[in-house]
């Protein structure tokens, strides 16, 4: 039976399902070729992502300016407290510091940038549960309904979950930077991350603007 | 480290080299599908939200997805680099044999245009039976064949169908497939988010079936709230299967930008790119940008749902015009997705069964940016009548008459190019010539409901139901049936027959022509869409409609008979070069091997070069590399 | 035979002359939607046939084009042969496009100088509800304008005469030769009031005061449909018994509405109607 037009491979180079060797290197995939692809992939997704947060702060807006049945704060709402959320936001910007610190002394010394890189880390989660916290202290039921509730709720609720997925990538760094005989951390992907990492704080940055003092 | 072989079994690992290997294959990501829906549904109703059990259906599909992702392989390489080991980024699922490499994890760009073909072509023919359906209900005018919830139902299910097809269609087959090729280069830029963007379809595709099992759901594609809320646990359907193709639609794009951006070979400057990259160039703009918006708005609605906020309630603070305004302004770019790439292929193939160079190349080139660009300033023209302010209406009525003029360059260049050509009559010709007759009957229609005070009678008619067949199905459909005639023996070594071709081709457009053309008299009869029952004064007209949407349906089983006959029962394999035009991927052999390029060529002309008295060859496959 | 550009181009330019003139007469023998009940039907009636008329030279130029195309450039039979090394021309393309701009720039003018011939069946949102006029004029062209406020709900209309106590009533009466501002609701899911013969479309969203005008010249009946899906019974959500009638012929109706009305305890009159409303400021 024809199975598509596309040629199989002589035999198989691989000796586990799914895992090439690195014996099977082969020139396109050259690492210069990756870092650019890297670099102009990562700025169109960030560019992406921007969208996306946007429609999060254009639902704040406009709910806010229409105020239907005046139940953009429902009576009785505390304003979630300005200090939690500022711990917030600086715990994500010191994270997304530590990283670049941290990937700017990657070649040369593999022991800082993996200090770096740990303490990066422990900064995205405490950050993490310091949002968590405030999620289970908010002065708001948001299952009651209004406008500002379900905002604040979702908007920090999909950044949250970038921030799980970035400290996952992060202990994927670290982990690339382990003594491992020849392989290190590629430079150029360092500074694609840390574009990612900038971009989540100032994302939390403006949200804590918005969501706390306008 | 032992050096390249591709001998039978490879050099023993050694320490630097031990990998995990986790035994991926659809198998286990149905079974993990299966389980993660399971723990998904526990889980959420486990929350105890007050919702109707909504929050359980959505973490149900969500867990299910992404434990299918899982158990498919896409785990595989990031765990890989969360515990330090060392990858090659090379093609995974090169060791399955035969159609196996189609129904797993592979990330050569070919085996995943294929495979999107499939798809594409499977659920198409789901769509459509959602379709014939509609049609035979609408055949009286207050008799039905199905109660009307069950209507409301089909309609949705038949319109979110053709929606997922629409929106990558051509991408997802011809632009994974042959994008590579086109630009000279063995590779995609981020080959598993290619194979990403495909393995979020079937859950798509399998969660939409899915919907009438739960009630299915009574919005129509375009999801509406308040009624959203009202809908009951299908519309939880919706909300995933739609996210599912909008990231797929993300991270499609992403990869292709990249991929035209940084991979050209030498020689192939932005100037010299064939008009069909082009196509999926700025629809893969349109999608990578527009898409996180559809996203967020599906996620406010599954809030809504499962957690009660109120986003889109006006007692509680929030509004229908939010929902409004974020899914059209992701809306009008994805139409505009729709058929960005079907001007592509049309404006590629008409030069090379013309035998004459793409008249006005950069003219069209500047004609798709312009419609990419304009695209984001007009999707306030959906809500005409809806209550926006008035003072918009003005700007969304001249940004709406505008987008007509980068649309019309199309048919500008085709006309060009078609002036004095020597002009073949093929199949895939005859499709391209049937989309510029539809595509006229489309965009002058829209011109139509472009115009507020004309577009009060207009709106939510049949007219604008015919207005956006017309172009989608006249127009997008209609190019990627000549895409798949063109390619077709380059894609699967075997070739379609072409009387059946022609007979397909005279057969859909009378039918697609008689079926669709009385619905725009309809509209401006007084027809809403979306109904089950109708003025009986319509009742000849709609079963007219009805009997050439049967012979339509039956067109395309003809087709279908044609690619399965030819596909699968014709041992005979096509010639490399059955067209004898000039573009790069009909100068190598069929089969194709499994590396497109053994020396990356360099681009000495256009792609449209015809005419000349010497021609030289489209690309230069570059010096023998120097013997060891 | 190869004959000349100026040949081909002639024939084309007389076939089009000729069947884009007959496409016209044709175009404008037609009678056209909405109709002539108001003036807002006229207006649209006459601006969909405009729009007809000027598509009509641009569809038969299009598929005459293609037709002649293919059978006078087709490539002989068997043969490969290369069509000539054209690539563009730079003044063609400016004049078409120059060409298409012109057109499209001067339908959007007409279309935006209707809308702003003040009202045109088209709406805006109003925060501010009309004042319960308790008596007065039915609104004639000079005098005060016609309240009339349609609730959309699932699966009916329901329409309240603001300036005669808020009555209610389920089929649309309206006077001739009056200026009418419709306030368009909904109580639960988005709908959209759509009277055919009088021009008049505009969506009933809950919690939103949708105004659209519309000013009657004649009498007679008119269809009122659901244009937004609102659910199982969208396509059973309408009405024929909408009627135009004249000034005498109104007063005697409504007047009998509000002695039908006074034992409904109806709600109060509001522009928009929650199910719990809240006050500002709490």
């Amino acid at each position: 039976m024809a199975a598509g037009n596309v040629a199989e491979p002589a035999a198989p180079a691989f000796t586990h399902r799914g895992m090439p060797t690195l014996a099977t290197r082969s020139p396109e995939w050259e690492p210069e070729v990756d870092a650019r692809v890297a670099r102009v992939g990562t700025r169109i997704w960030i560019v992406a992502d921007v969208f996306f947060f946007a429609a999060w702060f254009f639902a704040f807006f406009y709910l806010r300016a229409l105020n239907n049945n005046y139940d953009w704060l429902p009576a009785g709402t505390t304003h979630p407290t300005r200090g939690i959320g500022a711990v917030i936001v600086l715990l994500a910007i010191a994270s997304a510091g530590l990283y670049w610190a941290g990937a700017r002394t990657v070649l040369a010394q593999r022991v800082t940038a993996r200090l770096f890189f740990w303490l990066a880390l422990i900064a995205g989660i405490l950050c993490f549960g310091v949002q968590i916290y405030e999620f289970r202290n908010l002065g708001f039921d948001p299952q009651q309904g209004g406008g500002y509730p379900s905002v604040f709720v979702g908007l920090k609720g999909v950044w949250l979950f970038q921030l799980t997925g970035a400290m996952l990538w992060l202990a994927a760094q670290i982990a690339q930077t382990r003594p491992m005989g020849d392989v290190i951390i590629r430079p150029k992907s360092a500074v694609i991350f840390g574009n990612f990492m900038v971009f989540l704080a100032a994302i939390a940055l403006v949200a804590y603007l918005v969501l706390y003092f306008v | 480290m032992a050096t390249a072989t591709m001998g039978s079994g490879g050099p023993a690992l050694q320490a630097s080299e031990r990998q995990m290997v986790l035994p991926t294959n659809l198998l286990t990501g149905i079974v993990l599908a299966a389980a993660g829906y399971y723990v998904g549904v526990q889980i959420g109703n486990g929350l105890g939200f007050n919702d109707q059990l909504n929050t359980g259906v959505l973490l149900g599909y969500t867990f299910g997805t992404l434990l299918f992702l899982v158990g498919i392989g896409f785990a595989n390489y990031p765990l890989a680099r969360l515990f330090g080991w060392p990858i090659a980024p090379q093609s995974a699922g090169d060791e399955y044999r035969g159609a196996w490499r189609f129904l797993n994890l592979s990330l050569d760009h070919k085996v995943i245009g294929i495979q999107y073909l499939v798809a594409m072509l499977m659920a198409m023919f789901f769509g459509g039976i959602g379709a014939m359906l509609i049609r035979t209900n609408l055949l009286s005018p207050d008799q039905l064949v199905v109660p009307p919830d069950k209507y409301l139902v089909l309609v949705s299910m038949h319109s979110v169908m053709m929606i997922f097809v629409a929106s990558a269609a051509i991408v997802g087959p011809f632009g994974n497939f042959f994008v590579p090729y086109m630009i000279g280069t063995n590779r995609m830029a981020f080959p598993r988010l290619e194979a990403l963007s495909f393995w979020l379809v079937p859950p798509a595709i399998i969660i939409l079936l899915a919907a009438p099992l739960f009630g299915g759901f009574p919005t129509g594609w375009t999801g509406y709230a308040p009624l959203s809320e009202q809908a009951g646990q299908g519309f939880d359907s919706y909300i995933v299967g739609f996210t599912l193709i909008g990231t797929a639609l993300c991270v499609s794009g992403i990869n292709m930008l990249t991929t035209v951006i940084s991979l050209r070979a030498p020689g192939m400057t932005w100037t010299r790119l064939p008009i069909f990259v082009w196509g999926v160039f700025s629809a893969s703009i349109l999608g990578t940008f527009a898409a996180p918006i559809l996203a967020s708005a599906l996620i406010m609605q599954g809030l809504d749902r499962s957690m009660n906020t109120s986003f889109f309630i006006s007692s509680n603070g929030g509004s229908p015009y939010l929902w409004e305004n974020l899914f059209w302004f992701f809306g009008h770019p994805e139409v505009y997705i729709f058929i960005l790439p079907a001007f592509g292929i049309v404006m590629e193939l008409i030069p090379h069964f013309a035998r004459k160079p793409l008249w006005g190349y950069k003219t069209a080139v500047v004609g798709l940016l312009g419609v990419t660009l304009l695209s984001w300033f007009v999707w306030q023209h959906h809500l005409f009548v809806s209550g926006i302010a008035p003072a918009l209406r003005p700007f969304y009525m001249l940004s709406t008459e505008m987008i007509s003029i980068p649309t019309g360059i199309v048919f500008l260049v085709a006309f060009g190019t078609l002036w004095r050509a020597k002009i073949s009559m093929t199949v895939p010709m005859l499709f391209c010539l049937g989309f510029l007759f539809n595509f006229l009957i489309g965009g002058l229609s829209g011109v139509f409901l472009s115009d507020v005070p004309s577009d009060v009678t207009l709106h939510g008619s049949y007219f604008s139901m015919a207005h956006f067949h017309f172009t989608i199905v006249g127009g997008e459909i209609f190019a990627i049936i000549a895409a798949i005639y063109y390619w077709f023996p380059k894609m699967t070594g075997r070739a379609l027959n072409m009387t059946l071709g022609k007979i397909h081709f005279w057969w859909m457009m009378i039918a697609f022509n008689l079926a669709f053309m009385p619905l725009f008299a309809a509209g401006i009869l007084d027809m809403p869409r979306r109904v089950s029952t109708y003025a009986p004064s319509l009742q000849s007209l709609n079963d007219w409609v009805s009997f050439w949407a049967y012979l339509l349906f039956a067109s395309m089983l003809l087709f279908a008979v044609n690619v399965i006959w030819s596909w699968f029962f014709n041992a005979k394999v096509a010639p490399a070069d059955p067209w004898h035009v000039r573009s790069i991927e009909w100068t190598l052999p069929t089969p194709l091997p499994r590396r497109n390029f053994e020396r990356i060529p360099t681009f000495t002309s256009g792609p449209y070069d015809y005419g000349q008295p010497s021609p030289r060859p489209v690309a230069d496959p570059g010096p023998e590399p120097a013997p060891a | 035979m190869i004959r000349p550009n100026r040949t081909h181009a002639l024939r084309l330019l007389i076939a089009w002359a000729v069947l884009s003139v007959i496409g016209v007469v044709i175009g404008l023998q037609l009678s056209l939607p909405p109709g002539s009940q108001s003036q807002q039907s006229i207006d649209q009636s006459g601006l969909l046939k405009l729009m007809i008329i000027l598509s009509t030279p641009v569809f038969v130029g299009v598929v005459l084009f293609i037709l002649y195309s293919v059978f006078a450039f087709r490539q002989k039979r068997g043969a490969l042969e290369d069509g000539p090394r054209s690539y563009g021309n730079l003044r063609l393309q400016v004049a078409w496009v120059a060409i298409t701009a012109v057109v499209v720039l001067i339908l959007a003018g007409i279309g935006i100088s209707q809308l702003n011939a003040a009202a045109n069946g088209t709406n805006f949102t109003s925060s501010s509800a009309p004042a319960l006029a308790t008596s007065g004029d039915v609104g004639t062209t000079e005098g005060h304008a016609l309240q009339v406020q349609v609730i959309a709900q699932q699966w009916y209309f329901t329409y309240r005469y603001a300036d005669y106590s808020g009555v209610e009533s389920l089929h649309l009466m309206l006077p001739v030769n009056a200026n009418v501002v419709f306030h368009i609701t909904s109580t639960d899911v988005l709908h959209s009031f759509w009277a055919y013969q009088l021009g008049v479309k505009a969506d009933a969203n809950p919690g939103v005061d949708n105004v659209t005008y519309v000013t009657t010249l004649q009498t007679g009946s008119f269809t009122v449909r659901c244009a937004e899906l609102c659910g199982i019974w969208h396509g059973a959500m309408s009405d024929t018994s909408g009627a135009v009638v004249s000034q005498a012929d109104f007063a005697t109706w409504i007047t009998q509405l509000q002695k039908d009305n006074l034992s409904i305890p109806l709600p109060p009159y509001a522009p928009y109607y929650f199910p719990s409303p809240r006050v500002k400021g709490t």
